[in-house]
């Protein structure tokens, strides 16, 4: 028996209420040229509901990024369990971690429907290049191999359309063991597959080269292999869980992270945590650019482009980036931070009215009217802030009911 | 007044026996309890040697003792009214004690296949007050059942099977489930016997009776269970038999089960042993599997009916016991040894989109048992039970496939070369377990009305890891780690009211003390070692009131704890990591129950209901918030309510008939959670089971018997994650469940020769009991069993 209380009654009246103001508006003014955004609009969010085994993750619609209550409660498309999620086009996909299973929903109404699905034998970095094509690139695990799965998933079809077996970059330790190159993130520009990769040993999360980025060159969508370039002056791009570590601006330039953190998982650090730029057209690190974050006293682990030289990040602390910390950039610890960088300036800025937070998988931003919007999760409450680059400040927005959010989409 | 007027009669004719007896020297004495098949006492029952005029009445509780200053072999006989006589021969020798303990048949009523007995007869006065559901598995032999089949029909007890023969199974009890339910076979806890000797591979045969406590448990299973206990008990009595069956069926099953004893009344020796063997393929079809054929590289898959491939399972046991009885220092003294093993192939884990070809199991188990019985040791009343055990078990997972498989059987190369199927890393890991365990129970009756109880039983486990694929010092286990608990346990048990009122107090002190030896995170060798102690104490009541001979209140409550245990403590070196300071789990149990029971001639109507009530706290859970290695810790509270019918009726020999139904709520108990109120997941909430019998005596031949048996399971739909969360349309289920088996059994004979026929899951429903897994469709069996008994 499920009793409303008061709240979700009143709630529920003022949706209802609402629905019919959105009829009664739409009866009154006769819009006719452009029926198609009269469209409800609306936020696909991927909610991590609980902890413990019967965790599960559900795919939901939420009206406000700033307010109400995001919950599964007798809402949401549920899901086997832990899974990442992507959208390209009008479909939201997750990809199971429970079983191996990318599910693919769309909207109709207002509502998650689902669409098809595929299996698959291993996805650990998802790039979604336009509406009709995902990449996707599963790693080998139990060392002794260096094969990626790189697969071209069809939107349309959901169906994984090419599968390539090939390295992403070949790389080997002191004593000239081959080490796991796994990839943590991905794009295409032209007709080039661009991947970038950390090297651990793969039988264990032992990373012995943290001494270059690299960022491989594939063909695109042919996915044959070209080569690589690296650059010393810091660690690798990217982390473990298709953080977002490689953020685009308006002319089409990268800015790859690398985050030289215990707390992203890696084993050892020998280079500061900072950022390259790799200009348009070129498949080299531009000489001239490096923003070492550590001289703010912080090491930056994913991020989101803004607009006009901006970008919003997550960081960790010197302080805080200690052995006993290792993985706590995805578990309960509170370590990570909010910054607020300019990448051509190389100005960093801490965003205070961000609590300390907890670290996550697949960690989401959502850009909209160059505002962010990010997770955060404290010891015990998980909400939506709305970050203001040009201000570096941040306001608290809709409350999650549970343990993550995974995803963010607009639809 | 004319019953009062033969009590009165018996106890003079006690009275008068007995000081008869006491007026000469060096008698041998017979003692005993004398029950109905149910196990309830049947009081001022007599007991009167054959062919002479010395006899003696049982008291109250059924119980005798009868001096008799005489040597050689005599008949004991014994009777009581409305029930049938029995015979037992005694070689009797001046100065010795015997004991007879025996359980007569109803005269008019027929045995119902799932007795429910209310107490087992060592233990009477003790357990009165306890929630405790018994089974006697005498009726049942002759059908082709595992014990967990049989556990299964009792009213709160679900059991969870994941495939065929020797599938991984999981038991809950009231919404208690795994590790915070223990096991007990003859009192012996069975924590670490792991699979090839385990509930769902032991016969029936194998066995007498089944107790089930629920919650509150007795302290002479000296254990720190939580949620309530099960002790499987076998063929406890000295005596000659045999018992032989072999059974063939479906999925190319075979199993073997062979019981013994021999009694050698001169010198008192007795030697019993018992083997069982069980085979099984397993190919039982799956239906609308999504497979991914070899060559299909667009993830798309095809919905086709597939057989199970590679599936089979065989183990096999055998124990030996030798001991002495009815000697002035033991009334029984015995060494049991236990060898067996078994050989697991493993098609799938919980990810049916994965598929196993080669993972598989093996295991070996030697354990030796000491086992000691006294009445009466050296002061009259004071009752002695000890035991001690010990136990080697290697498990060895074998994982160590360079292919994948489809559930075509089709192999698929793969990326990862050196990943196993099923693990992170190929695998050849061997956990080698000791444990060596004792338990010693004293029992003394301070008056007929009330007496006091003593237990200590103490554990003690090691685990040593041998894995041939990696170097020692990153082997997990390379150095053995251990844990030491013990449980002392007090209880005092007093009768008022003319013994109509039944209560037992006790107190539990539960200690552990273990050595741990991690993972150095940065150098991945295991050279970090850990020691760590706790104590908890735990405490409890457990209280009967009989308004009349048919009807009966019993209420209980208990504060306990369990105690973690090796994996959950240690990890599993694969891809559990170790918590040293994990806390044990409590919990407060609140039982409360009536039996009502009524019996005529022809007709015998029971009907009993209990209510639990439970808070538990400091669940232990793993927990994955990591993406490397997930390990146990201590969270969730939660609060579990059950209410559960069991009603049976009898008439005559001909029809028995009974049913049981089981409500659970269980629900989210942290204040602190969002999820504060949500029924549990993944746990049944409705379930139910039902059995009628029909029993035919003489068909076709005189001194035989055609029994005919339909069960049936009902299991409510229920929700595989937390209720309240996502759209109904979405959710994932584990469906309804309706399923229907039916035996036919002849028995020829009277008992001795029997064939038995079973079809199961008649209906050839799709059935699951957990997510996704489909159970075997319709399956037939042929068991044919032969029966000596003297």
């Amino acid at each position: 028996m499920k009793i409303l209380n008061t709240q979700q009654a009143i709630l529920a009246l003022s949706l209802l209420l609402g629905t019919m103001g959105i009829t009664s508006c739409t009866e009154d003014n006769t819009v006719v040229d452009e029926p198609e955004e009269e469209e409800a609009t609306g936020y696909v969010i991927a909610l991590r509901a609980s902890d413990g085994d019967a965790s599960a993750d559900y795919l939901l619609t939420h009206d406000d990024l700033m307010s109400g209550v995001i919950s599964a409660d007798g809402q949401g498309e549920e899901q086997s369990g832990w899974s990442y999620f992507t959208s390209a086009g009008d479909n939201y996909f997750s990809v199971g971690y429970t079983l191996n299973e990318v599910i693919s929903y769309q909207i109709q109404d207002g509502n998650l429907i689902f669409d098809d699905k595929l299996l698959f034998d291993r996805l650990d970095m998802l790039y979604p290049v336009d509406d009709n094509h995902i990449v996707g690139i599963g790693a080998p695990w139990g060392g002794g191999s260096y094969d990626c799965q790189i697969q071209l998933i069809d939107v349309n079809n959901v169906a994984i359309s090419r599968n390539i077996s090939h390295p992403i970059y070949e790389s080997y330790d002191e004593e000239g063991v081959q080490l796991n190159a796994w990839p943590t993130a991905a794009y295409v520009a032209g007709d080039q597959l661009y991947v970038s990769s950390y090297s651990l040993y793969g039988d264990t999360w032992e990373t012995p080269n943290t001494d270059s980025a690299i960022v491989s060159v594939f063909s695109y969508p042919e996915f044959e292999y070209q080569g690589y370039f690296s650059d010393d002056r810091t660690g690798p791009v990217g982390y473990y869980a298709s953080q977002p570590a490689i953020l685009e601006n308006e002319n089409g330039d990268h800015y790859t992270l690398s985050s030289s953190s215990l707390a992203a998982g890696f084993t050892q650090t020998t280079k500061p945590s900072g950022i390259l730029k790799i200009n348009q057209g070129e498949q080299a690190f531009d000489s001239n650019y490096f923003f070492n974050i550590e001289e703010h006293g912080y090491k930056v682990l994913s991020g989101v482009y803004v607009g006009n030289n901006k970008a919003v990040v997550k960081v960790v602390s010197l302080e805080n980036d200690a052995i006993d910390a290792s993985w706590a950039a995805f578990g309960n610890e509170l370590v990570m931070e909010t910054a607020v960088i300019d990448l051509e300036a190389q100005t960093f800025e801490l965003v205070e009215s961000i609590p300390v937070h907890r670290g996550q998988y697949m960690t989401p931003y959502y850009v909209e009217n160059d505002l962010v919007y990010l997770v955060v999760g404290t010891e015990s409450e998980w909400y939506i802030y709305q970050v203001n680059p040009e201000t570096v400040t941040a306001e608290r927005g809709a409350q999650i009911e549970g343990i993550d959010v995974q995803g963010i989409f607009k639809y | 007044m004319i019953r009062g007027g033969i009590q009165l009669a018996g106890i003079l004719l006690a009275l008068f026996i007995s000081s008869m007896a006491w007026a000469q020297s060096q008698p041998a004495v017979i003692q005993g309890f004398i029950a109905d098949s149910h196990g309830e006492p049947l009081p001022y029952s007599s007991v009167a040697v054959k062919n002479q005029s010395q006899g003696v009445a049982a008291d109250e509780e059924g119980r005798f003792s009868l001096r008799l200053q005489q040597s050689g072999r005599i008949t004991l006989v014994i009777q009581s009214i409305g029930y049938e006589s029995r015979e037992v021969e005694l070689s009797l020798s001046p100065g010795k004690t015997y004991t007879v303990n025996e359980q007569l048949a109803e005269d008019q009523v027929a045995l119902n296949e799932v007795m429910v007995s209310g107490k087992s007869k060592t233990t009477l006065l003790r357990e009165q007050a306890f929630t405790i559901a018994a089974i006697d598995a005498q009726p049942l032999k002759i059908q082709n059942l595992d014990v967990n089949q049989v556990l299964g029909r009792i009213s709160g007890v679900r059991i969870r099977e994941t495939g065929g023969l020797g599938s991984s199974m999981s038991f809950s009890l009231n919404g208690f489930t795994g590790k915070q339910v223990k096991f007990f076979l003859d009192g012996i806890p069975m924590d670490h016997f792991g699979s090839s000797l385990s509930l769902n591979n032991i016969p029936v045969n194998m066995i007498s009776g089944i107790e089930v406590y629920k919650g509150v448990v007795p302290i002479h299973l000296g254990s720190d269970a939580l949620g309530g206990a099960v002790n499987i008990t076998t063929q406890q009595d000295v005596k000659d038999y045999l018992n032989a069956s072999y059974s063939f069926g479906s999925f190319n099953t075979h199993r073997a089960s062979f019981l013994g004893g021999v009694h050698f009344p001169k010198s008192d020796l007795f030697l019993k042993t018992s083997l069982f063997f069980n085979y099984s393929d397993n190919n039982y079809m799956m239906h609308d599997m999504e497979v991914i054929r070899a060559g299909n590289t667009t993830g798309k898959p095809e919905l086709l009916d597939v057989r199970r491939f590679h599936d089979a399972y065989q183990s096999q046991a055998g124990t030996v016991e030798l001991g002495v009885s009815d000697k002035a220092f033991a009334d029984q003294l015995s060494l049991a040894i236990t060898l067996s093993s078994n050989d697991n192939e493993i098609q799938h884990g919980y990810n049916l989109t994965k598929v196993f070809g080669e993972v598989r199991d093996e295991e070996q188990l030697v354990m030796p048992v000491l086992k000691y019985k006294k009445q009466d040791l050296f002061i009259e009343g004071l009752d002695v039970t000890a035991n001690a055990m010990m136990l080697n078990r290697q498990l060895t997972n074998i994982d160590t496939a360079s292919v994948e498989y489809n559930w075509l059987g089709e192999t698929i190369e793969r990326i990862d070369a050196n990943h196993g199927e099923f693990s992170y890393y190929k695998t050849s890991l061997t956990y080698d377990d000791w444990v060596t365990q004792s338990s010693v129970n004293f029992n003394y009756a301070i008056s007929p009305v009330q007496s006091v109880s003593l237990n200590n039983s103490y554990h003690y486990f090691s685990r040593q890891g041998e894995n041939p694929l990696v170097d020692r010092e990153f082997t997990p286990f390379y150095k053995p780690n251990t844990i030491a608990k013990n449980i002392s346990a007090a209880a005092y048990q007093f009768s008022l009211f003319q013994q109509k009122l039944k209560t037992v107090v006790f107190y539990k002190l539960f200690a552990i003390q273990y050595h741990t030896v991690i993972e150095d995170e940065e150098t991945e060798d295991y050279t970090l070692e850990y020691d760590e102690s706790q104590l908890k104490n735990g405490y409890g009541v457990a209280s009967t009131f009989h308004f009349n001979d048919w009807s009966q209140v019993k209420v209980s409550y208990e504060h306990t704890y369990r105690l973690p245990d090796g994996e959950e403590i240690f990890g599993n070196g694969l891809t559990i990591k170790p918590n040293t300071e994990l806390k044990p789990e409590s919990s407060n149990n609140l039982n409360a129950g009536f039996i009502v029971s009524k019996r005529s001639n022809e007709h015998l109507f029971r009907l009993e209901g209990g209510y639990l009530y439970r808070t538990a706290k400091d669940y232990i859970r793993q927990d994955a918030s990591n993406p490397v290695n997930s390990n146990y810790i201590n969270e969730e509270a939660v609060k579990l309510k059950s209410v559960e019918i069991n009603a049976q009726y009898h008439y005559k020999q001909l029809i028995n008939f009974s049913g049981s139904v089981t409500r659970q709520h269980n629900t989210n108990n942290n204040k602190n959670d969002h999820l504060y109120g949500d029924q549990l997941p993944n746990q049944p909430t409705l379930f139910a089971n039902a059995n009628l019998g029909f029993q035919f005596d003489n068909v076709g031949l005189d001194r035989s018997r055609l029994s005919i048996s339909w069960n049936t399971l009902f299991v409510d739909e229920f929700y595989w994650k937390w209720p309240s969360q996502g759209n109904a349309r979405s959710k994932f289920t584990i469906p309804r469940q309706l399923l229907h088996d039916l035996s036919v059994s002849y028995q020829l004979d009277d008992g001795r020769y029997n064939i038995s026929l079973a079809c199961t899951n008649l209906t050839d429903n799709l059935a699951y009991d957990n997510f996704n897994m489909q159970k075997p469709g319709r399956a037939f069996n042929i068991k044919l069993s032969y029966f000596l008994d003297k």
